[in-house]
């Protein structure tokens, strides 16, 4: 190391130095929070065929957590702007599955089909988001020779704008052997196993609507595959019931990219109506239409119409033996 | 067949610099210290005619040196180093001779005497073409926790280092990745070597011969990493007396044996290091520092004859601690890194090269989450097996050489890295290089070279490389530049600064990372005491891969493929008198991501969002002086940056699916945060003085005890270290911290 004596000035500047930095250091804040000029972020729709009408009011915070208990310095109204006629909205605190509180305000009213509705949601400052909807026409759903058909033909008469969450929805359950063989085999448990098989961006369009088809063959191999997945025995599945449904939505309900995806509607911003604020409030129905295909229609495609063991005994290997572990991901189903 | 073209070349380029003119003879030999046995870099050896004419030769790292084509007759061996005696010999080469030396030079002031004068140092300022070498002398004098230095406590003084905070191992050079640093210990891999405490790496300044530093633009010899290299060399250990180093203090304690096997041709040193943090500088910091580290290193040398050396080493690290201070129940992160290689260097007396042959076995394992259960794994481990030669002429000098490596990469990744619970790679990567340097005119030297590298199914890069020095003294210009491409990905979250965790995995996209350099200095030393210089550097980065956007208040870290550049200047000045040692360096830096998202649009109104990194440090200014107060040796650093951006936000609110008749009276909904525009907001500036005052006492002819004392964070500046941006809640870096140690050399 070096040894050699210091210059007496050197040692000064450093101790002033030392002396400043100490003397004028100060501690230094952070502000992560820039604040937003948007007063409220909102969720829900205005459903033509329901009583009640309901939306989600988050008020923006700087704190993270949907957890927003307590007063709202919120007025929620709606105004039909056909007609002129303004409803205010009853503010009520709702306690969730995960125990978080939120705000949800309702009101009594049917919204009607092709009208328009503007929601605010105002703050004691007057700041407001708002959010306008148009509620889409009333449709009828036509199936064509449905419970004879293995392709089904569906026109959907009444133009929406759009058509969310289109789907096929299979109430379907496994049947349990009639009789096992030898007796006191186990046999696996009924078990109901609802399957819906999306139908989003399927559609084609008529002079009047819209038109599906519904393919109850490939329909049946995805249904296996759940059933599969989940542990289940793809060979006996029994079919209850059939089921087309859909939302009819505004024409504001259409995701960026078309798809749900929530990884990209999340970002603040993406698929949203409300002015002045975040979030999305839209106006559309449910609609459903189902059917049971006949026997023939059943057996030709693969559900089961009865227990696979007869009541005599019988070379039938499932009505013979245990059934098989499954194990998927490492665990035992 | 394109490395069938390249070893024509290279045979050629042999037979054409390997083959001595006839009659021609050469001198050639090793100079090591003649206290330790070790090699002695630097050294200017002379050969001189009866009438004057004067041919030299400098040594190498490993104390090698040769001149070639030297007609036969009388000549005159002068070998010179600053702080030794002059050797000087008289040689009778014949026709076709070769001369082989061994040199010990011993120091030139008595035994016993104080040291007056120190050996030459390369110093803060002697930074040519990015590349700078760093000796255990420089390293202690930076103030630290513990009586001996660290590599990386001189890292961070240099200009373009940046380090998020002083824990947590992360450094980056010059706008690259730590990923994107190569870090070699005797030519083996270490893939994290730094520890979690940012005081410490596995390069103690007690095993350390040198460390070349390339901050950018690094020669054709190094390949598979895009942004920088440490090439760290070990000591050899002591071939001539046995000595032991115990050294105690509040943060680490180590141990240190060495000594020859067989006097003078096998020698050993072992070295183990082991943190103490956790049990006793815990005790008087009021902040909780839960991290236990440290490290064993061993290596085994031997001189086999004049032209052969063959040496062993191995080390293994481990590291483990949590960063989130404030969290109820942090996770903990772990790491190990095991590391074993052999080199054999020769010479051989036929020919005019001296070539190294070096393989090794590298492992990192490195954990998240609870011990028995860890929510993240990830492992890289693989051999190196690398050949490299230089061929020496009388103006021209010839690097080559192959390698052959084969990384194996796996995680476990929890589903949080582009939606994947595992990956598992393997990456050939094979290829050559080839590097003439040529003495152009007295003053220019040029090194030109390409590395060819075939990576598997991704095919065969070409990668050209360039090293220019012009140099009049006192002037020195350079330049330097080249196409860098990097086979294995380190994935990582960087919006989060107390989260480390790297997963080692192939390209998610294919592409390879891969960078372009170019650098230009200017060193002058306008006095003997005062050396000044100048550095602009730029690098394009490209296929990085950075954490997507998104609103989701955790850290998901699906993955999006960005590009980058970074650009800077640093200025250093050094002083060196002989009553103060100084330097003072500034650096000047701005990085930039370009980034590219399916959402960005929707949030920014463009497919593409340019950022600033979270490790864009765009001011940096370190001053380090060391001077002796009477028997006292006290050395002062302080470092100011400026802030490291972050992410603001606007606020936080809720988000629930629309896809469907959603019951907004039944749904929870998810937290969300509403940011501001990506790393927009920037953390207060950085500054911090360590001191410290060290005293040796000689109490034998070679026996010492070396007391130190110092204060980390002398005026206890409130450091922020991190931002937890969804709790506001704010963690700080080390504050004011009492030190002192005690090391006993014997």
């Amino acid at each position: 190391m070096l040894r050699m004596p210091v210059p007496r000035r050197i040692l000064s500047f450093v101790f002033v130095a030392a002396m400043v930095l100490s003397v004028t250091r100060c501690e230094q804040t952070i502000e992560p929070l820039v604040g937003e000029d948007r007063p409220f972020t909102l969720w829900g729709f205005l459903d033509a065929h329901a009583d009640t009408q309901r939306v989600r009011v988050f008020t923006i915070e700087q704190r993270l957590g949907t957890d927003r208990g307590g007063p709202i310095d919120a007025v929620v109204t709606s105004t039909n702007i056909g007609t002129g006629e303004v409803i205010e909205w009853t503010d009520e605190e709702v306690v969730f599955s995960d125990s978080s509180v939120g705000h949800v305000f309702y009101a009594a009213f049917r919204a009607s089909y092709e009208s328009s509705y503007r929601l605010d949601v105002r703050r004691p400052d007057g700041a407001t988001a708002s959010a306008t909807v148009t509620i889409p026409p009333a449709v009828r759903v036509e199936l064509v020779d449905a419970p004879n058909r293995i392709v089904v033909p569906v026109f959907i008469h009444g133009k929406p704008p759009n058509l969310v969450g289109v789907n096929v929805l299979y109430d379907a359950a496994t049947l349990p052997p009639a009789n096992p063989w030898p007796p006191g085999t186990p046999a696996p448990p009924g078990y109901e196993l609802a399957v819906s098989v999306p139908y989003d961006g399927q559609e084609e369009p008529t002079d009047d609507g819209w038109y599906f088809e519904v393919n109850l063959r490939s329909d049946f191999a995805i249904i296996q595959d759940t059933y599969t997945l989940n542990c289940l025995s793809a060979d006996h599945i029994g079919l209850r019931r059939i089921k087309f449904q859909f939302l009819a939505a505004d024409e504001q309900w259409a995701p960026p990219g078309g798809s749900f995806d929530p990884n990209l509607l999340i970002e603040p911003g993406a698929f949203s109506n409300v002015e002045n604020g975040y979030g999305f409030f839209g106006g559309g129905y449910s609609v459903s239409e189902g059917w049971l295909p006949s026997l023939v229609v059943q057996r030709s495609v693969g559900f089961r119409t009865d227990g696979p063991c007869p009541l005599t005994p019988a070379n039938i290997p499932e009505c013979q033996l245990p059934p098989e572990p499954c194990f998927r991901d490492g665990r035992s189903g | 067949m394109m490395k069938s073209r390249l070893a024509l070349a290279s045979l050629v380029l042999t037979a054409w610099i390997g083959t001595t003119h006839a009659q021609d003879a050469s001198v050639r030999g090793f100079i090591t210290d003649a206290a330790d046995g070790e090699p002695l870099q630097g050294v200017n050896v002379a050969i001189l005619d009866p009438m004057g004419a004067l041919r030299g030769s400098v040594t190498d790292d490993d104390g090698f040196f040769i001149v070639v084509r030297l007609a036969p007759g009388q000549y005159t061996l002068r070998a010179s180093y600053i702080g030794y005696v002059t050797i000087v010999d008289t040689l009778v080469l014949e026709p076709d001779d070769t001369y082989r030396t061994r040199i010990s030079m011993v120091t030139s002031i008595e035994e016993g005497a104080e040291i007056v004068v120190e050996a030459e140092r390369e110093g803060g300022a002697t930074i040519a073409a990015g590349l700078q070498t760093v000796r255990p002398r420089d390293i202690d004098l930076v103030p630290t926790t513990d009586v001996s230095g660290d590599l990386v406590s001189y890292l961070a003084t240099m200009p373009g280092v940046v380090s998020i905070g002083d824990r947590g191992g992360q450094v980056f050079i010059r706008g690259g990745e730590p990923s994107h640093n190569l870090s070699l210990l005797d030519g083996m891999y270490l893939y994290q070597p730094f520890h979690i405490l940012g005081f410490y790496s596995a390069f103690s300044s007690d095993i350390l011969r040198n460390a070349d530093i390339y901050a950018g633009a690094f020669s054709s010899k190094y390949s598979g990493r895009m942004s920088s290299v440490i090439d760290v060399h070990t000591r050899n250990g002591n071939s001539q007396k046995m000595r032991r180093t115990i050294s105690i203090a509040p943060f680490v304690s180590m141990g240190m044996l060495e000594g020859p096997v067989k006097k003078g041709v096998m020698s050993f040193l072992f070295s183990a290091r082991a943190s103490t943090v956790e049990r006793v500088a815990t005790e008087y910091v009021d902040q909780p520092l839960p991290y236990t580290f440290g490290d064993f290193f061993g290596k085994l040398h031997t001189v086999i004859n004049e032209s052969h050396q063959f040496s062993v080493s191995a080390i293994r690290t481990y590291d483990r601690g949590t960063l989130e201070q404030e969290v109820a129940d942090p996770d903990q992160i772990r790491w190990n890194n095991t590391a074993y290689g052999l080199r054999y260097l020769v010479a051989p007396p036929a020919l005019p090269i001296l070539g190294e042959l070096l393989f090794s076995v590298s492992e990192l394992q490195m954990e998240l989450g609870p011990e028995d259960e860890p929510v993240r794994s990830t492992a890289i481990d693989g051999f190196n097996l690398a050949v490299n030669v230089t061929n020496f002429g009388q103006r021209t000098q010839v690097d080559w050489g192959f390698f052959l490596r084969a990384p194996r990469l796996d995680a476990e990744l929890g589903g949080l890295y582009q939606n994947l619970d595992f990956t598992s790679d393997r990456i050939l990567s094979t290829g050559a290089y080839l590097e003439p340097e040529v003495a152009i005119t007295q003053e220019l030297e040029l090194r030109a070279g390409v590395v060819v590298q075939f990576l598997g199914d991704q095919g065969v890069f070409a990668e050209p490389r360039l090293r220019m020095t012009y140099e009049q003294e006192p002037h020195q210009f350079s330049l330097a530049g080249g196409i860098y491409r990097q086979e294995a990905v380190g994935l990582n979250d960087r919006r989060d600064a107390t989260n480390i965790f790297t997963a080692w995995a192939g390209s998610p996209t294919g592409s390879l990372p891969n960078s372009v350099h170019l650098l230009a200095g200017y060193q002058i030393a306008p006095r003997p005491w005062l050396r000044l210089s100048a550095e602009a550097f730029y690098k394009r980065l490209s296929s990085l891969f950075v954490s997507e956007w998104t609103a989701f208040p955790r850290f998901t870290t699906r993955l999006q493929e960005a590009s980058g550049r970074a650009a800077g200047l640093d200025l250093r000045a050094e002083i060196q008198r002989p009553r103060l040692y100084a330097f003072v360096n500034y650096g000047l830096s701005t990085v930039e991501y370009n980034a590219m998202q399916e959402t960005l649009p929707i949030w920014f109104g463009s497919n593409e969002v340019r950022y600033r990194p979270p490790h864009d440090r765009r001011h940096q200014l370190n001053a380090l002086a060391s001077m002796a107060l009477g028997r006292f040796d006290i050395s002062l650093r302080w470092n100011i940056g400026s802030g490291l951006p972050y992410s603001q936000i606007r606020g936080f609110d809720g988000f629930v699916l629309m896809n469907g008749p959603t019951d907004v009276s039944s749904d929870p909904g998810q937290a969300r945060v509403i940011y501001d525009q990506p790393y927009g907001g920037v953390l207060p500036p950085y500054h911090r003085l360590d001191i410290s005052v060290e005293r040796v006492f000689q109490y034998r002819d070679d026996s010492f005890v070396t007391l130190q004392a110092g204060l980390i964070n002398a005026y206890n500046q409130s450091n922020v270290f991190a931002l937890d941006i969804f709790t506001l809640r704010r963690s700080d870096q080390l504050p004011l911290i009492p030190t002192a140690g005690i090391k006993f050399e014997f």
